[in-house]
């Protein structure tokens, strides 16, 4: 059933065009047009599928107006689905938004070639943004030198563990292969899952495991090298990393079996993992507002908690994050007055309680914005488990010990490639080897069309 | 000197001759006939235009689009052939397509082999006929993704008909998943079509079946041929454009289906179910490759045109 979580998950968890941006500034795009006011920011954003929230949203923007009393913030929502679809045209006709939303950094480099995008290089250094947005998220947005596209959503991957489960069966979440697989066993033996997983609500969502593996195996540095031609998708670390998965799902440890995994929709992965029925689960961090409708309600009491994916192998440190950019705000450079929205920009980044606003308020499947911030300041009633995460992610980004997700930060080719593919890997139809070749074909093909998101630096080596 | 002018006179008089010749032969038409096919026309003008603006202008413009490298945001640049060559040895574009083959096939045969027959036997139930065809009709009013969405719950493992005979004991549907085995992913999907499907040609067959002259029917009836006679004899040479017809619409149905495979399975598990306008969507969209997604999308069409066209051909043919 598309329940409003599937929904939310389909556009959050691939690349498909118009799913992902974000509530709130991420999922807008903004109509309007080169046409509106010049004291206007006009938005388009995805309706949230609690209609009661888009007040909450609306109310997100006071802040700025009260502060710049001669400009209105005007937001239109509209189906999800439909947000890039119009967006995408109206840009064509010369009109388009006056902040201009995408999926993520795999979107912005088209839009940016089509001359969509403002640049927003300036509007950076004079506000110090480059002091207060992650490293890896400003380049995210850059394309060609210049920054055209801040990140307004993200989210990294973690493990989610049942807390109650495990406290009954006095365990402790995995800190590297050895307790991953020990425990992995250990749940088989006591008939739990390892790991809660489905893929009948979207098919893609096989590639956050294929991600975690990636960066938990092969590492962020080989991501990052691969991606950018340094090294080789066909060599051991991804054939290995591939493999891990391929025994993983061979031996029922995700989802109970493929063919389960395969029937299985967001509803089902959540309640198997909720019910104790699985152990842990591996997701992004836009779980944390989906959980809630699992655990602690219609009877349910347990606890869930998160830590970070543990490394599977001895090249890769602890406490790495591998993140996606599930958006991206940017301002139309078809506007005939870009201020009042380069000033929007410019309040909204930096101001932590803005950030803060949607996540505080419990709007569905909101994120805090990519910017340094004081975990003091942050509102008391935000989940303290959220606010960790954060918070782990702040120091990560200081250290740049930071990886990837496939669908973020993968090319076209390459992420058509891995959509198409990487069931065919657990059901045996095609070779870990294969795969791997496949897949450095694509990313060729990628880099030489110029259509490589920009690839953040990592010191995750 | 030969006058030209009568010459051009001469040859103008003798082909307005043949013409007014040719003229005589046709019936003239009234001025009330005249007035009426302006009429008609005028009426058809705002379809026409509507087409050739909605349908005509992008149908152009995708040829164009089949010869370049658009990635469906950024100006396209002009790569020739590229895109026909690729889709000419792309072994993932022929795997969908031998899907479709597989779902053309069934979907021509079973709902139209089936729907005569319910249809048919329908004719011949003297009460009761119309909530019959009530019954049968409901499922083609529903939304192909509602009906995909309410399949996809019954065969869900935990929550459909498994789960609902598992808790009354019976357990031989508890390893079964219709939607998660790549031996029954495509079958499934495609017996969803076809159930949505009979429920039409049932109706569609019968409202023909109701045309066929009642004498013949009468006729052969009384030179004793039987049921199984009146209905190959009779029935089906009375019904054949509809036949035809319905096709004509289930080979199209079968080479553009999108949503059922969509919602049931997203043309998993591993590509089994997928089909081409799945992977055109996907080439498109995902990888961002809109020319050559153009491209296959243009291929399809013109392997829906020519199978279209044979049928059509044959069906002159025959009646020729």
């Amino acid at each position: 059933m598309f329940t409003p979580a599937t929904i939310r998950r389909r556009r959050r968890a691939a690349v498909t065009t118009g799913a992902v941006l974000a509530v709130g500034l991420v999922l807008s795009g903004c109509t309007g047009s080169s046409t509106s006011s010049a004291g206007a920011v006009e938005m388009w954003a995805a309706a949230p599928p609690d209609q009661s929230q888009e007040a909450t949203i609306r109310a997100t923007y006071d802040g700025f107006t009260e502060t710049h009393p001669g400009t209105e913030v005007n937001i239109t929502f509209m189906p999800a689905d439909a947000v890039a679809d119009k967006q995408r045209t109206a840009l064509a006709a010369g009109q388009g938004p006056s902040i201009v939303g995408a999926a993520g950094p795999s979107t912005v480099g088209p839009y940016a070639e089509a001359g969509y995008l403002a640049d927003l290089t300036d509007l950076v250094k004079e506000n110090g943004l480059d002091n207060k947005i992650f490293p890896w998220a400003l380049q995210a947005g850059t394309v060609d030198g210049k920054v055209v596209a801040l990140p307004s959503a993200y989210e990294s991957l973690v493990l989610f563990y049942n807390k109650t489960l495990f406290e009954e069966h006095g365990w402790q979440p995995p800190t590297d292969r050895a307790s991953l697989e020990a425990l992995a066993n250990e749940m088989v033996d006591e008939g739990v899952i390892p790991f809660a997983g489905g893929n009948a609500d979207y098919r893609a969502v096989v590639e956050i495991t294929l991600s975690a593996l990636l960066n938990q195996v092969a590492g962020p540095g080989y991501i990052h090298d691969a991606l950018l031609g340094d090294a080789s998708w066909a060599d051991e670390p991804c054939v290995e990393s591939t493999t891990t998965m391929v025994d993983y799902f061979g031996k029922g440890w995700i989802g109970g079996g493929t063919e389960k995994y395969f029937t299985k929709g967001f509803g089902a992965v959540y309640q198997d993992f909720a019910s104790g029925a699985a152990g842990m689960f591996i997701s992004g961090s836009y779980d944390f507002t989906q959980l809630p409708a699992y655990f602690g309600a219609d009877g349910n009491t347990s606890e869930w908690d998160w830590v970070p994916l543990p490394p599977l192998s001895d090249d890769v440190p602890a406490n790495v994050y591998a993140l996606a950019v599930g958006g991206t705000a940017s301002v139309n450079a078809q506007l005939s007055d870009t201020e009042p929205a380069k000033s929007f920009l410019a309040w909204l980044y930096t101001n932590d309680n803005a950030a803060w606003a949607d996540v505080a308020a419990g709007v569905d499947g909101a994120t805090p914005l990519p910017i340094d911030f004081d975990p003091s300041q942050v509102p008391d009633n935000v989940d303290p488990r959220i606010v960790e995460h954060y918070t782990q992610i702040n120091e990560a980004s200081a250290e740049s010990m930071v990886g990837y997700v496939t669908y973020t930060s993968f090319g076209p080719k390459s992420e058509a490639f891995v959509v198409t593919n990487t069931e065919k890997l657990i059901t045996d139809d095609m070779t870990p080897a294969d795969f791997c070749g496949g897949l450095e074909s694509a990313s060729q093909e990628d880099i030489a069309s110029g259509d490589v998101p920009s690839v953040w630096a990592t010191d995750a080596r | 000197m030969i006058d030209s002018s009568d010459v051009t006179t001469g040859a103008a008089a003798a082909s307005n001759s043949r013409v007014a010749g040719r003229r005589r032969n046709r019936p003239r038409r009234s001025l009330l006939q005249r007035r009426s096919r302006r009429v008609a026309l005028l009426f058809f003008l705002p379809a026409i235009a509507v087409n050739l603006l909605v349908i005509g202008g992008p149908a152009v413009s995708s040829i164009g689009y089949s010869f370049t490298d658009w990635n469906g945001i950024s100006p396209p640049n002009f790569i020739g052939l590229d895109n026909w060559q690729r889709m000419l040895t792309d072994d993932v574009f022929w795997s969908t397509m031998r899907n479709n083959a597989v779902y053309l096939v069934v979907l021509v045969i079973v709902p139209t082999a089936l729907g005569l027959l319910g249809a048919f036997l329908l004719t011949r139930v003297r009460r009761g006929s119309t909530v019959f065809r009530a019954i049968y009709f409901i499922p083609f009013l529903l939304i192909s993704v509602v009906v995909a969405q309410i399949w996809r719950n019954l065969l869900s493992p935990e929550t459909g008909i498994a789960s609902a005979l598992d808790a009354i004991g019976i357990t031989w549907l508890n390893d079964v998943y219709f939607l998660g085995s790549q031996e029954l992913a495509l079958p499934t999907v495609i017996g969803v079509h076809v159930w949505s499907f009979i429920g039409f040609s049932m109706v569609f067959f019968f409202a023909a079946i109701k045309t066929v002259d009642p004498a013949l029917v009468e006729a052969a009836r009384l030179d004793g041929v039987g049921v199984w006679g009146e209905f190959w004899h009779v029935v089906i040479p009375g019904i054949r454009p509809m036949l035809v017809f319905s096709i004509s619409f289930a080979v199209i149905a079968g080479l553009l289906v999108y949503d059922m495979p969509r919602v049931l399975t997203g043309g998993g598990p591993a590509g089994s179910s997928d089909v081409a306008a799945l992977l055109i969507n996907r080439t498109s969209i995902v990888g961002r490759e809109a020319g050559y997604g153009t491209t296959l999308a243009l291929t399809l069409t013109l392997i829906s045109g020519v199978v279209i066209g044979v049928i059509t051909y044959l069906r002159r043919k025959e009646e020729n």
